[in-house]
């Protein structure tokens, strides 16, 4: 743990108060500098509002269909499990080679996106290259990827609700398709819902693999998001002093939401 | 208060049949218990009359009302369940006060923050808070209103159970074995807390049960189910003394039933293992005499009497059992009283069937002597309360029958 976890984390820190950058011999103290100058950075702050706006894109929309899409999955009965199967291999599949995928579908002179595109009788543009397009592509193929993982643990609470519930609330009144939901269901997997919550906007704040493949951050900073500007200041400029401040931004981010998650809400939540 | 008509009630899982025409009236304000080991459709049929499950065939009436197309909640019934099914999110008030939630608010005053205003939202909060807390007194529960069911111990959850099911005021309770989930002297304590409410509150019940003692001690009137069917339905003390059939003999009583094989061999004479035997029935086809631990009783070697060996005897404070085996193949049971001279293990006894206590079977296990033996039992009780019988192996008076 000091070695794998602690002790690189340390590192990082320490270094995020030099002025050492990736091959150089000596390194000074700086203070705050670096923090103060990624703070000034146009592009930095560009990735941290991309970021919160990807997450903003995502986590409510794929935790909707999650729930949506187990409670109708929950009620299919036999097909239950291939249902779920389906809606989860997105989420097992190597990310690149999906978003390699999604590179030919949504190809403006090949992919099946300019198939569709066609049938309505509109111009297919590059919905990467586009600066208004790019960023929601971008987040619609993550909501894809991850629906799967939400749908899971969704059936998973949903499976513990006991049926003896639902059956006071058909003599108590609670018999509508709503009422249902509203009062036993939704109570009843808010666990779930907090920890797919969590899950998902950790997951979306570390959103890499898809910027590296499809956009590189383009167009004109449209999909720059914090995890590739930090990989870019590290690894394309050499700046492991700036990285290593825009990490530990990165890592204060984390933190917080994992002590929100720990302390504020978990008592909240109710746990059956 | 309502009465309930089960007629012809079928029910069957895919092929499975689990109810076979059941036919049942229970009278209005009558605590009915229906009993029979896991597995005898008791529960489905419990769940039919609350509209929980829908049956396959026949007719069922509350109040004289047809239910068929009936939604649960339209039906007057509550139901206490097996595990309570208190909703965990919420408190124990929230808990009880949810049917009259649902039933007196309207949609949109049912919603957070805005339905208070709405109408006359504010004055029906009020009445249901009024409620609420008189009830929860009531059953001794005020002081927890704000917890959560996990809060809670088995028996005040409970209670809350029943608060829920009392606070609507049904026509008709369901309870299916609600005290199944309790530590067997809380079960002891609720067993008299609902007979007690029974009372006072003088509505229907039907009570679902394994434990005969339950529904031996509560019930107006107890229904036997076994396998799909109503075996018998007759108050306890009736159900006890006169089964219908060798099962329900079998089923009701602990420790269970002697039955000995015996055969008629004169008018009103049976014999059983070279005992001659009354059977105060002209019928001929006797094929086994059933007879109650306590109605056995252990005299010495050369009595008149079944002649047994005893295998293995049990110390239970109050009585003795004494395990025995006739003939090298028939186990018996006698219950005997602690004060009287308990044979050793290993000892040759002799077992005499007390005289008018008998219930005989013929070969398909029907009581023979079903239609008289009301009488027979009648005199049986008056014996054994005048008999200060103690000699050797002497039986208590005083014992169940």
């Amino acid at each position: 743990m000091v070695v794998f976890l602690i002790g690189p984390v340390i590192s990082v820190f320490f270094l995020s108060f030099t002025d050492w950058q990736l091959g150089e011999q000596s390194f000074a103290l700086v203070g705050f500098e670096n923090y103060i100058s990624i703070f000034q950075d146009d592009v930095f702050l560009r990735s941290i509002i991309n970021t919160a706006l990807y997450i903003f894109m995502t986590v409510p929309t794929t935790l909707i269909l999650g729930l949506i899409f187990a409670n109708l999955i929950f009620q299919a009965g036999p097909m239950r499990s291939i249902y779920q199967t389906i809606y989860f291999m997105p989420f097992m599949a190597t990310a690149v080679a999906m978003l390699i995928v999604w590179q030919f579908v949504l190809n403006p002179t090949v992919g099946v996106w300019k198939v569709v595109t066609d049938v309505f009788g509109v111009e297919a543009i590059n919905l990467f290259r586009n600066e208004r397009t790019a960023l929601p592509t971008l987040a619609f193929i993550s909501i894809w990827q991850n629906i799967g993982f939400a749908v899971v643990l969704f059936i998973a609470g949903l499976s513990g609700i006991p049926k003896d519930l639902y059956e006071a609330g058909e003599l108590d009144g609670v018999d509508s398709a709503f009422s249902r939901f509203w009062r036993i269901t939704w109570p009843m997997v808010s666990h779930v819902t907090f920890f797919v919550l969590i899950m998902l906007t950790v997951h979306s704040f570390q959103v890499f693999e898809s910027v590296a493949v499809l956009t590189q951050g383009g167009p004109n900073d449209a999909t720059e998001v914090l995890t590739y500007t930090m990989y870019k200041e590290g690894f394309d400029f050499f700046r492991t002093n700036i990285a290593s401040a825009i990490t530990v931004v990165f890592l204060l981010v984390i933190g917080t939401i994992m002590i929100i998650k720990t302390t504020w809400l978990e008592k909240k939540v109710h746990y059956s | 208060m309502a009465s309930i008509t089960v007629q012809n009630i079928r029910k069957s899982f895919g092929t499975t049949p689990v109810l076979h025409d059941i036919n049942l009236e229970i009278k209005d304000g009558e605590f009915l218990s229906l009993l029979g080991s896991s597995g005898c459709g008791k529960s489905t049929l419990l769940r039919i009359i609350a509209g929980l499950e829908r049956e396959s065939g026949g007719k069922l009436l509350i109040g004289g009302k047809s239910m068929s197309n009936i939604s649960p909640k339209d039906r007057g019934v509550s139901m206490v369940f097996q595990s309570y099914a208190l909703y965990p999110h919420l408190t124990v008030f929230e808990n009880i006060a949810m049917p009259l939630i649902m039933r007196k608010l309207g949609r949109l005053q049912r919603l957070p923050v805005v339905g208070k205003m709405l109408g006359n939202a504010r004055t029906i909060n009020k009445e249901i808070l009024e409620k609420v807390t008189t009830l929860a007194e009531s059953l001794d529960i005020d002081s927890l209103l704000d917890r959560k069911p996990s809060q809670l111990s088995g028996g005040q959850r409970q209670r809350v159970a029943l608060g829920r099911a009392m606070v609507r005021e049904p026509e008709v309770f369901l309870m299916d074995e609600p005290l199944s989930n309790l530590d067997s002297k809380m079960r002891a304590h609720m067993r008299t807390e609902l007979a007690e409410l029974h009372r006072s509150l003088g509505t229907t019940f039907v009570y679902v049960t394994h434990d005969q003692e339950e529904a031996m001690t509560m019930s107006d009137r107890v229904a036997l189910m076994m396998d799909g069917e109503i075996l018998q339905v007759s108050s306890p003390r009736e159900i006890y003394r006169n089964p219908i059939h060798m099962k329900v003999a079998e089923f009701i009583g602990t420790p269970k039933i002697n039955i000995l094989p015996c055969s008629s061999i004169e008018r009103g004479v049976a014999d059983c293992f070279g005992f001659k035997i009354k059977t105060q029935s002209s019928a001929k086809n006797i094929n086994s005499l059933g007879i109650r631990p306590s109605r056995l009783k252990a005299q010495p070697r050369d009595s008149a009497g079944c002649p047994a060996q005893v295998i293995n005897v049990e110390d239970l404070g109050s009585s003795f059992l004494v395990h025995a085996i006739i003939a090298d193949s028939v186990r018996v049971i006698s219950r005997m009283d602690s004060r009287a001279h308990i044979p050793v293990v290993g000892e040759e006894i002799c077992f005499t069937p007390q005289e008018d206590c008998g219930i005989f079977f013929d070969e398909e296990g029907w009581n023979v002597n079903n239609k008289s033996s009301r009488q027979m039992v009648d005199a049986c009780q008056e014996q054994v309360s005048e008999s200060a019988d103690r000699g050797y192996y002497g039986l208590q008076p005083s014992a169940a029958v």
